[in-house]
Protein backbone atom coordinates (compact mmCIF):
# COMPACT_ATOMS: atom_id res chain seq x y z
CA UNK A 1 0.00 0.00 0.00
CA UNK A 2 0.99 3.44 -0.37
CA UNK A 3 2.54 5.80 2.11
CA UNK A 4 0.06 7.40 4.11
CA UNK A 5 -0.14 10.99 2.59
CA UNK A 6 2.47 12.57 0.95
CA UNK A 7 2.75 16.02 3.31
CA UNK A 8 2.96 18.43 0.33
CA UNK A 9 -0.01 17.57 -1.54
CA UNK A 10 -2.00 17.05 1.28
CA UNK A 11 -1.23 20.30 2.66
CA UNK A 12 -1.79 21.84 -0.55
CA UNK A 13 -5.45 20.32 -0.28
CA UNK A 14 -6.14 21.46 2.95
CA UNK A 15 -5.31 25.37 2.06
CA UNK A 16 -7.13 24.82 -0.86
CA UNK A 17 -10.13 23.39 1.44
CA UNK A 18 -9.94 26.29 3.87
CA UNK A 19 -10.04 28.61 0.84
CA UNK A 20 -13.38 27.20 -0.44
CA UNK A 21 -14.70 27.08 3.13
CA UNK A 22 -13.65 30.30 3.88
CA UNK A 23 -14.93 32.10 0.85
CA UNK A 24 -18.76 30.23 0.90
CA UNK A 25 -19.02 31.88 4.75
CA UNK A 26 -18.03 34.89 3.70
CA UNK A 27 -20.72 35.35 0.84
CA UNK A 28 -23.17 33.60 3.00
CA UNK A 29 -22.33 36.34 5.80
CA UNK A 30 -22.49 38.45 3.03
CA UNK A 31 -25.82 37.60 1.45
CA UNK A 32 -27.41 37.57 4.86
CA UNK A 33 -25.76 41.49 5.53
CA UNK A 34 -27.74 42.21 2.25
CA UNK A 35 -30.99 40.70 2.48
CA UNK A 36 -30.16 38.24 0.18
CA UNK A 37 -29.28 40.34 -2.42
CA UNK A 38 -26.76 38.28 -4.28
CA UNK A 39 -28.41 34.84 -5.37
CA UNK A 40 -31.81 35.18 -4.04
CA UNK A 41 -32.94 38.78 -5.34
CA UNK A 42 -33.54 37.01 -8.86
CA UNK A 43 -36.38 34.66 -7.72
CA UNK A 44 -38.00 37.66 -5.71
CA UNK A 45 -37.83 39.78 -8.42
CA UNK A 46 -40.19 36.97 -10.28
CA UNK A 47 -36.74 36.06 -12.59
CA UNK A 48 -36.02 32.38 -11.44
CA UNK A 49 -38.64 30.92 -12.97
CA UNK A 50 -39.40 26.89 -12.14
CA UNK A 51 -38.16 25.19 -15.07
CA UNK A 52 -35.14 26.88 -15.18
CA UNK A 53 -33.28 24.12 -13.65
CA UNK A 54 -32.07 23.63 -9.88
CA UNK A 55 -28.29 23.62 -10.66
CA UNK A 56 -28.08 27.35 -10.38
CA UNK A 57 -28.21 27.84 -13.80
CA UNK A 58 -29.14 32.16 -14.47
CA UNK A 59 -33.15 32.16 -15.33
CA UNK A 60 -34.82 32.37 -18.75
CA UNK A 61 -35.32 36.16 -18.47
CA UNK A 62 -37.79 36.09 -21.37
CA UNK A 63 -39.50 32.63 -19.99
CA UNK A 64 -40.43 34.68 -16.69
CA UNK B 1 -24.68 25.93 3.36
CA UNK B 2 -25.28 22.98 1.63
CA UNK B 3 -22.34 22.92 -0.29
CA UNK B 4 -20.21 23.95 2.80
CA UNK B 5 -21.51 20.34 3.89
CA UNK B 6 -20.52 18.66 1.05
CA UNK B 7 -17.34 19.98 0.35
CA UNK B 8 -16.21 19.35 4.45
CA UNK B 9 -17.64 15.78 4.35
CA UNK B 10 -14.91 13.75 2.69
CA UNK B 11 -12.47 15.24 4.95
CA UNK B 12 -14.38 14.94 7.92
CA UNK B 13 -15.34 11.14 7.66
CA UNK B 14 -11.91 10.15 6.55
CA UNK B 15 -10.41 11.79 10.12
CA UNK B 16 -13.53 10.31 12.10
CA UNK B 17 -13.15 6.32 9.86
CA UNK B 18 -9.13 7.51 10.02
CA UNK B 19 -9.57 6.57 5.96
CA UNK B 20 -6.76 7.77 3.49
CA UNK B 21 -8.26 10.47 1.33
CA UNK B 22 -6.77 9.94 -2.16
CA UNK B 23 -5.27 13.38 -2.60
CA UNK B 24 -5.91 13.46 -6.41
CA UNK B 25 -9.23 12.31 -6.62
CA UNK B 26 -10.05 14.83 -3.73
CA UNK B 27 -8.18 17.15 -5.25
CA UNK B 28 -10.70 17.36 -8.53
CA UNK B 29 -13.54 17.01 -5.98
CA UNK B 30 -13.16 20.09 -4.34
CA UNK B 31 -12.36 22.01 -8.22
CA UNK B 32 -15.58 20.30 -8.65
CA UNK B 33 -17.65 21.33 -6.09
CA UNK B 34 -15.60 25.52 -5.94
CA UNK B 35 -16.57 25.41 -9.91
CA UNK B 36 -20.43 23.77 -9.71
CA UNK B 37 -21.42 25.78 -5.94
CA UNK B 38 -19.67 28.23 -5.10
CA UNK B 39 -18.60 29.98 -8.35
CA UNK B 40 -21.42 28.28 -10.38
CA UNK B 41 -24.57 28.91 -7.93
CA UNK B 42 -23.54 31.66 -5.97
CA UNK B 43 -21.63 34.08 -8.27
CA UNK B 44 -24.16 33.10 -11.63
CA UNK B 45 -20.97 31.55 -13.71
CA UNK B 46 -23.56 29.53 -15.45
CA UNK B 47 -24.06 31.94 -17.49
CA UNK B 48 -20.54 31.81 -18.46
CA UNK B 49 -20.37 30.23 -22.43
CA UNK B 50 -18.99 26.15 -21.86
CA UNK B 51 -18.65 26.52 -18.14
CA UNK B 52 -21.00 23.37 -17.35
CA UNK B 53 -19.21 21.82 -19.99
CA UNK B 54 -15.76 23.04 -17.98
CA UNK B 55 -17.07 21.08 -14.85
CA UNK B 56 -18.54 17.82 -17.05
CA UNK B 57 -15.16 17.57 -18.21
CA UNK B 58 -13.70 17.69 -14.59
CA UNK B 59 -16.63 15.31 -13.26
CA UNK B 60 -15.43 13.01 -15.72
CA UNK B 61 -11.74 13.11 -14.78
CA UNK B 62 -13.23 12.60 -11.48
CA UNK B 63 -15.60 9.91 -12.15
CA UNK B 64 -12.65 7.49 -13.71
CA UNK B 65 -10.41 8.55 -10.91
CA UNK B 66 -13.42 6.49 -8.86
CA UNK B 67 -13.18 3.99 -11.19
CA UNK B 68 -10.05 2.97 -10.15
CA UNK B 69 -10.72 3.50 -6.24
CA UNK B 70 -13.34 1.07 -6.61
CA UNK B 71 -11.44 -0.64 -8.87
CA UNK B 72 -8.98 -1.65 -6.33
CA UNK B 73 -11.89 -1.63 -3.38
CA UNK B 74 -13.50 -5.32 -5.47
CA UNK B 75 -10.52 -6.66 -7.18
CA UNK B 76 -7.94 -8.47 -4.69
CA UNK B 77 -4.83 -7.05 -3.93
CA UNK B 78 -2.76 -9.95 -5.85
CA UNK B 79 -5.40 -9.63 -9.08
CA UNK B 80 -4.87 -6.00 -9.89
CA UNK B 81 -0.86 -6.62 -11.30
CA UNK B 82 -1.77 -9.36 -13.82
CA UNK B 83 -4.55 -6.62 -15.65
CA UNK B 84 -3.09 -4.63 -18.29
CA UNK B 85 -3.15 -1.23 -17.98
CA UNK B 86 -5.32 -0.47 -21.35
CA UNK B 87 -8.25 -2.73 -19.46
CA UNK B 88 -8.11 -0.85 -16.70
CA UNK B 89 -7.91 3.10 -18.38
CA UNK B 90 -10.52 1.42 -20.73
CA UNK B 91 -13.08 0.64 -17.40
CA UNK B 92 -12.54 4.01 -16.32
CA UNK B 93 -13.57 5.87 -19.39
CA UNK B 94 -16.42 3.47 -19.62
CA UNK B 95 -17.22 4.18 -16.01
CA UNK B 96 -17.20 7.79 -16.13
CA UNK B 97 -19.12 8.00 -19.20
CA UNK B 98 -21.71 5.27 -17.33
CA UNK B 99 -22.29 7.93 -14.62
CA UNK B 100 -22.37 10.95 -17.26
CA UNK B 101 -25.59 8.77 -18.83
CA UNK B 102 -27.12 8.60 -15.34
CA UNK B 103 -26.63 11.78 -14.43
CA UNK B 104 -28.54 12.62 -17.80
CA UNK B 105 -31.30 10.56 -16.76
CA UNK B 106 -31.79 12.17 -13.53
CA UNK B 107 -31.83 15.47 -15.92
CA UNK B 108 -34.43 13.71 -18.26
CA UNK B 109 -36.41 12.85 -15.29
CA UNK B 110 -36.74 16.30 -13.82
CA UNK B 111 -37.71 17.55 -17.02
CA UNK B 112 -40.69 15.76 -16.77
CA UNK B 113 -41.92 17.73 -14.09
CA UNK B 114 -41.52 20.42 -15.96
CA UNK B 115 -37.65 21.53 -15.66
CA UNK B 116 -35.36 22.58 -18.06
CA UNK B 117 -31.93 21.10 -17.23
CA UNK B 118 -31.29 19.41 -20.37
CA UNK B 119 -32.02 22.78 -22.42
CA UNK B 120 -34.87 21.46 -24.61
CA UNK B 121 -36.26 24.37 -24.51
CA UNK B 122 -35.43 28.35 -25.06
CA UNK B 123 -37.41 31.70 -24.15
CA UNK B 124 -40.28 29.02 -23.56
CA UNK B 125 -40.52 27.46 -27.07
CA UNK B 126 -39.27 23.59 -27.73
CA UNK B 127 -36.20 23.56 -29.45
CA UNK B 128 -36.61 20.64 -32.46
CA UNK B 129 -34.11 18.23 -33.43
CA UNK B 130 -30.68 18.67 -32.96
CA UNK B 131 -31.33 21.62 -31.53
CA UNK B 132 -33.05 20.46 -28.63
CA UNK B 133 -29.91 17.68 -27.76
CA UNK B 134 -27.40 20.05 -28.00
CA UNK B 135 -27.01 20.47 -23.96
CA UNK B 136 -27.05 16.21 -23.27
CA UNK B 137 -25.02 15.65 -26.34
CA UNK B 138 -22.44 18.53 -24.84
CA UNK B 139 -22.30 17.15 -21.21
CA UNK B 140 -21.73 13.37 -22.27
CA UNK B 141 -18.93 14.46 -24.60
CA UNK B 142 -17.65 16.61 -21.99
CA UNK B 143 -17.64 13.63 -19.36
CA UNK B 144 -15.72 11.08 -22.05
CA UNK B 145 -13.28 13.70 -22.93
CA UNK B 146 -12.42 14.05 -19.48
CA UNK B 147 -12.42 10.82 -18.17
CA UNK B 148 -10.48 10.11 -21.49
CA UNK B 149 -7.88 12.46 -20.31
CA UNK B 150 -7.66 10.83 -17.44
CA UNK B 151 -7.54 7.09 -19.01
CA UNK B 152 -4.55 7.96 -21.23
CA UNK B 153 -2.86 9.38 -18.41
CA UNK B 154 -3.50 6.55 -16.13
CA UNK B 155 -2.80 4.08 -18.88
CA UNK B 156 1.29 6.05 -19.11
CA UNK B 157 1.42 5.96 -15.32
CA UNK B 158 0.44 2.12 -14.80
CA UNK B 159 2.43 1.05 -17.66
CA UNK B 160 5.20 2.72 -15.80
CA UNK B 161 4.50 1.11 -12.60
CA UNK B 162 1.46 -0.57 -11.60
CA UNK B 163 1.17 0.08 -8.09
CA UNK B 164 0.44 3.92 -9.34
CA UNK B 165 -3.22 2.88 -9.09
CA UNK B 166 -2.42 2.58 -5.60
CA UNK B 167 -2.57 6.04 -5.37
CA UNK B 168 -6.11 5.99 -5.61
CA UNK B 169 -7.25 3.14 -2.74
CA UNK B 170 -9.16 4.05 0.38
CA UNK B 171 -7.31 2.57 3.38
CA UNK B 172 -7.12 2.71 6.74
CA UNK B 173 -4.42 5.17 8.20
CA UNK B 174 -2.13 3.17 10.57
Amino acid sequence: MMKNGSSTSEKALNVFLWFIVISMLVSLILNYQNGFDGCDSQSSRGRLVFGSGNRGRPADRHAA
Amino acid sequence: MAGLLIVMLPKFLAIKLKVYLPPLLYGLFLMFIYGAIYLGTIYHFYSIPYWDKGLHLISGALLAGFALSAFGGLIPDEGIKHVPPFFISMYATAFAVFCGVLWEFYEFTCDSFGMNLQRYMRNGHLLLGRAALMDTMGDLFADFFGALIFAVIAYFKLRKDSRWIEKFFFHRNL
